[in-house]
């Protein structure tokens, strides 16, 4: 019996090992750098994991790799922009952009999204929603719904309720459930700026949850500041005190980043 | 007249000589030579044939400082020509003209300076002092240079006092009017009169500075213990130190031992790299097993491509 289990942990073994290897050539130091870097970023550790992305980079340019360049530019841009250093991603866009360009890469939406959202953190709003335009021909699913969300933020802020309805519209069509709170907040920004403060009290609500669920605590501090902008339209201004000083509770106590 | 005639014929001659005329004549006209010779070696000559140049000195309108005819021209100290003539124009200015000797003609320029001075300082005769020049060479067609008068130190003395005086009377009767504002001072405070008056002159003052020091001599009495204290705490701050003294001495009796220590950190130390490289080494091997791993179809691995090293986009978020 413990004979036939051998030979058939044994065959399947070999039978995996005579699997095609078609591996593509990747540098060492790069990838450990990228590891290191998703490792440490999904820690809530920005700040290290922009070193490690930065090394990254720079071996990726070494290298000589498009690809890696890419990968490696992209994620330190999104690692200083959730730092809120929204200079130095600009830069690094900057950078990237320039070293992709000279070596043919054109597909570089994603590139064009975090450079979106670093706009809008400027409060550059048209060239934000210039960006986030340009984002959305991106093949990626994910790119085209953070693409929509940065519009409809876009639009809160300039108060566009065209182009915020239009972005509610195309991200209501996605079922995950990133997507789903994103549009909630849209949701939120909509009944807030049509003075509908019953249903944004609710929505803001179910928002902050959901964001707390996934652990977004920047993305919760932002829907409660909209839960309490729900209850002062209400006439409710000791919640939205409040809800107020449970921002400066998770500022002061967030250290992540 | 006979017999004159008679003893002459007589008489013989004491020096007969046929060509005595002839001699005398040849005598003066040698005399005559050495005389030219010595006056053309002596320059005469050629001062008589070179004439004196002509200077014209403006003087100044405040006077002439007893400058007259004759009165010497120096340049550098020498003596180089004299005063001529003086003269008043019609509109009341005077001056002068001179001789200079034409060797020295060459030192006076246009920016000479021509100076009235007296021999002696404050006594003597006057003279005109030429400084030499460095400039143009003047026209010696019509010359002319304006003289000044050197002031005389005995002016300037008395000068001076006077200024000084003037200056000293005002102060002085400054001097008397503080003076009088002083005694009119120390007569009010004797009197009593103003606040300085009544601080002096009122018995409570006195009262209050007695009663002022009573309360310093009670507070050095209250000081004194805490004197004493602080003495108690040097004391025992000197045993401290004495202590960190002996431990000191342990220390360097210890060191030795440290630097072994720190000999046997260093060989660590150096190692470190090393270990470094083999660490990040086995990381790449396992990362690369990870792979392959990741790669059999066995586990769900699609076994081809590169792995997808990019953050999903729904990190990409404020």
């Amino acid at each position: 019996m413990n004979k036939t289990y051998f030979f058939s942990l044994a065959a399947l073994l070999m039978l995996g090992a005579c699997s095609p290897q078609r591996q593509v050539w990747e540098d060492g130091q790069y990838s450990l750098a990228m590891d290191t870097g998703h490792t440490i970023f999904n820690r809530g550790h920005m700040s290290q994991a922009a070193i490690q992305y930065n090394r990254a980079l720079q071996r990726a340019l070494a290298a000589n790799d498009a690809q890696g360049i890419h990968d490696a530019g992209y994620n330190l841009a999104t690692a200083q922009l959730r730092q809120n250093k929204l200079d130095e991603c600009l830069a690094t866009l900057d950078q990237v952009g320039a070293a992709l360009s000279v070596r043919d890469w054109r597909q570089q939406e994603d590139l064009k999204l975090i450079r979106s959202y670093a706009f809008y953190g400027l409060k550059r709003w048209l060239s934000s929603e210039k960006e986030a335009r340009r984002a959305l021909t991106s093949q990626d699913v994910e790119t085209q719904e953070q693409a929509y969300t940065v519009l409809g933020l876009n639009a809160a802020a300039t108060q566009d309720k065209a182009l915020l309805q239009e972005a509610i519209e195309h991200l209501s069509q996605y079922k995950e459930a990133r997507a789903k709170s994103n549009l909630l907040e849209l949701q939120s920004h909509h009944y807030l700026m049509v003075h509908d403060w019953s249903n944004a009290a609710t929505f803001t609500g179910n928002l902050t949850k959901m964001r707390e669920e996934a652990g977004d605590y920047r993305a919760m501090r932002r829907a409660l500041l909209l839960q309490s902008q729900a209850y002062d339209g209400l006439g409710d201004f000791d919640k939205a005190a409040k809800l107020r000083r449970q921002i400066q509770d998770s500022v002061q106590n967030d250290n992540a980043g | 007249m006979l017999s004159l005639k008679r003893q002459t014929d007589t008489a013989r001659p004491l020096f007969r000589n046929r060509y005595a005329d002839e001699w005398v004549g040849l005598l003066v006209l040698v005399a005559l030579v050495v005389l030219i010779a010595a006056i053309i070696e002596a320059g005469f000559l050629r001062q008589w044939l070179t004439p004196a140049g002509r200077i014209h000195f403006v003087l100044p309108e405040s006077g002439v400082a007893g400058l007259a005819i004759n009165n010497d021209i120096e340049v550098m100290g020498v003596h180089v020509g004299e005063i001529r003539k003086i003269d008043m124009n019609e509109a009341g200015r005077m001056s002068a003209e001179g001789t200079i000797e034409p060797q020295f003609e060459r030192y006076i320029r246009t920016d000479s300076t021509a100076t009235i001075r007296r021999r002696f300082v404050v006594a003597g005769a006057s003279y005109i002092e030429l400084s030499r020049g460095q400039g143009q060479p003047l026209d010696w067609g019509f010359a002319v240079m304006q003289a000044n008068v050197e002031l005389n130190p005995a002016d300037m003395i008395i000068q001076t006092l006077r200024d000084v005086r003037a200056r000293l009377l005002p102060a002085m009767d400054n001097v008397q009017a503080i003076t009088q504002q002083a005694k009119e001072l120390l007569v009010d405070l004797r009197a009593g009169k103003g606040t300085a008056g009544e601080l002096l002159s009122k018995p409570e003052t006195a009262q209050h500075v007695n009663q002022l020091l009573l309360s310093l001599n009670t507070a050095i009495q209250n000081v004194q213990p805490l004197e004493r204290k602080l003495d108690t705490t040097l004391q025992e701050a000197n045993g401290t130190l004495g202590n960190t003294h002996i431990i000191t001495g342990d220390l360097k009796k210890s060191t030795p031992d440290v630097n072994a220590i720190m000999h046997n950190t260093a060989l660590s130390t150096e190692q470190l790299p090393q270990l470094m490289i083999e660490a990040e080494a086995t990381a790449d091997s396992l990362r690369k097993m990870t792979d392959q791993l990741r790669s059999l179809w066995i586990l769900g691995g699609s076994g081809s491509s590169k792995v997808k090293r990019r953050l999903p986009a729904y990190e990409v978020h404020p």
